[in-house]
């Protein structure tokens, strides 16, 4: 990864997916000097929905709108893992020995409805027949699976909003994020009920954003950049959906990709110096511990009391705010993450926020209720 | 006299459609495969093993509540007013189906709760359709929605 950019995520007015997008194209360029619009040889760009803008084919759009004249072009969708599967497919793209650079990107601009609408519109990831069809909203879904995990391990309502606390608190000093403001676990724990358990806190929100990083062959790397970032691995898995399943938690794509990730990279996850992982609700951050090996199952609440996610802790996960505090616009999310770890690994994060001597990163997009999950392994080149 | 023995695996296929209009006559129907295993909700593969080899059966409608969630913020299609009770219950037979629990009189969420025996039932809310259904799929009109009873 030799660049990244980022628009600031919120509510975005007078202006549309593709604009947003240009904003984080400016500070990708600009972050890397080296780098001009004629070396990049494809862009992959997630972007979960079509429905907001009612507008297909976006990435070629986009594309060309910037300059990226004739280039090829496509737009993934896997919810809010979209942003996960450009990474993958970019990353695909510069190992096959096909292109030395590309851009990976999201976007969602999701504030061009009101709120019933524009949930009706997410409410897409869920399955159309026997899901929605039936009253499940992806809300609803995640609602099942924090029963489950409460009823099981104990898991309380209050573990579940520590990570809101936390999220919200890491967000602070992060000029990208969208709320930048404290919670307390009083605010969260009385936050009106969306699908219970869960509440409006601990839901990530509706959103516009975009993001988008570059990556190119390793050995080029040091012509357009002084420190590279390598991803050491890279590993995608799906599971079925939510319905169809024998067990409702955890959730197999991630265990999947994440043992692949890591077997690949030959690295334990204790190692990485921080980890963005998927919370679009508190519940998906508590299982992602789980998911990853960060800790045994059941123990994801015990985890986030600990204080050792923090920053400053053994674990930091989600420095950005996460999906909760910095914002969820669909696309963007899943590199949004790898934008955080070139911000952290290039010294450009804030005091409050930095993640000292951080040199390995691990990245989880998740999309649904578990039903696709990407991981990725960054490290800083010596 | 010549008996014929077929010996091509037995792959019936239960589409949505088929799985619906089935509810829709008073039958809950799923797959069972060669090993014995439920498939429900109705797909391809069996959803224990894989196996393509399968042959449609009906079932009992006896289920299992696993867990519950109380909906307030819904999709503005779905045709239930919210707060509803939400539930995914397990099968008698195997497989698992999402669906909103009936109340009856005198009932409390807390009365509905994991480990509540009910029956799966079939009811069309919205035949006509109508400013927050879902009609303006062709392919859904006039089709069911699940539903719980307790026992």
């Amino acid at each position: 990864m030799i660049s990244a950019g980022c628009a600031r995520y919120g509510r975005r007015e007078g202006l549309s997916a593709r604009e947003i997008f240009d904003e984080a194209l400016d500070e990708l360029f600009s972050n890397c000097p080296k780098l001009s619009r004629a070396d990049v040889g494809a862009l992959f760009l997630g972007q979960a929905f079509e429905s907001f803008e009612h507008q297909a084919n976006t990435s070629a759009g986009i594309a060309n709108n910037y300059g990226l004249s004739g280039i090829p072009t496509v737009r993934l969708d896997s919810v809010s893992s979209s942003g996960g599967s450009a990474l993958r497919a970019g990353y695909l793209a510069v190992v096959s020995g096909e292109f030395d650079v590309v851009l990976c990107g999201g976007v969602e601009k999701m504030t061009s409805f009101d709120t019933p609408t524009a949930l009706e519109i997410i409410s897409m990831a869920a399955d159309r027949p026997f899901e929605q069809w039936n009253g499940a909203t992806l809300t609803a879904l995640n609602a099942l699976a924090a029963s489950e995990h409460m009823r099981r391990f104990g898991t309380t309502e209050e573990q579940l909003a520590l990570v809101s606390v936390k999220n919200h608190e890491n967000a602070l000093d992060n000029p990208k994020a969208y709320f930048r403001k404290k919670v307390t676990l009083e605010e969260v724990l009385a936050s009106r009920k969306v699908c219970t358990p869960l509440k409006l806190l601990d839901c990530s929100p509706i959103c516009d954003g975009a993001s988008c990083i570059a990556l190119c062959r390793p050995d080029l790397a040091t012509k357009y950049m002084d420190t590279a970032i390598d991803i050491i691995s890279s590993a995608e898995a799906s599971d079925c959906d939510f319905v169809f399943r024998e067990d409702l938690i955890g959730f197999n794509a991630t265990r999947r990709a994440a043992k692949k990730a890591l077997s690949r990279a030959g690295v334990e996850v204790r190692e990485v110096d921080f980890a963005e992982v998927h919370d679009a609700f508190t519940i998906n951050e508590i299982i992602a511990y789980e998911d990853l090996g960060l800790c045994e199952q059941g123990a994801g609440g015990k985890l986030i009391e600990s204080g050792e996610t923090k920053i400053g802790g053994s674990i930091p996960v989600n420095p950005s705010g996460g999906l909760k505090a910095k914002g969820h616009p669909v696309g963007s999310s899943g590199i949004g993450q790898a934008y955080e770890v070139f911000i952290q690994f290039t010294g450009r994060a804030a005091p409050s926020r930095k993640v000292k001597d951080a040199r390995l990163a691990l990245t989880h997009s998740m999309g649904g209720a578990g039903v696709t999950a990407q991981v990725h392994i960054f490290k800083a080149r010596a | 006299m010549i008996a014929m023995i077929s010996s091509e695996p037995i792959q019936e296929k239960l589409t949505v459609e088929s799985f619906y209009q089935g509810g829709k006559n008073g039958k809950l129907l799923g797959l069972e495969c060669i090993a014995g295993h439920v498939t429900v909700p109705p797909r391809r593969s069996c959803l224990v093993c894989n196996s393509l080899e399968l042959k449609v059966v009906e079932l009992s409608g006896r289920a299992t509540i696993v867990a519950t969630t109380e909906v307030y913020s819904k999709s503005k299609e779905f045709p239930i007013e919210a707060p509803y009770l939400l539930a995914l219950a397990k099968l008698e037979e195997g497989g698992s189906l999402l669906g909103v629990v009936k109340k009856t009189q005198g009932d409390t969420s807390k009365d509905v709760c994991t480990e509540s025996k009910v029956i799966v039932k079939f009811e069309i809310v919205d035949p006509e359709g109508g400013e927050t259904s879902s009609t303006k799929y062709l392919t859904e009109r006039g089709r069911p929605r699940i539903f719980f009873e307790r026992v």
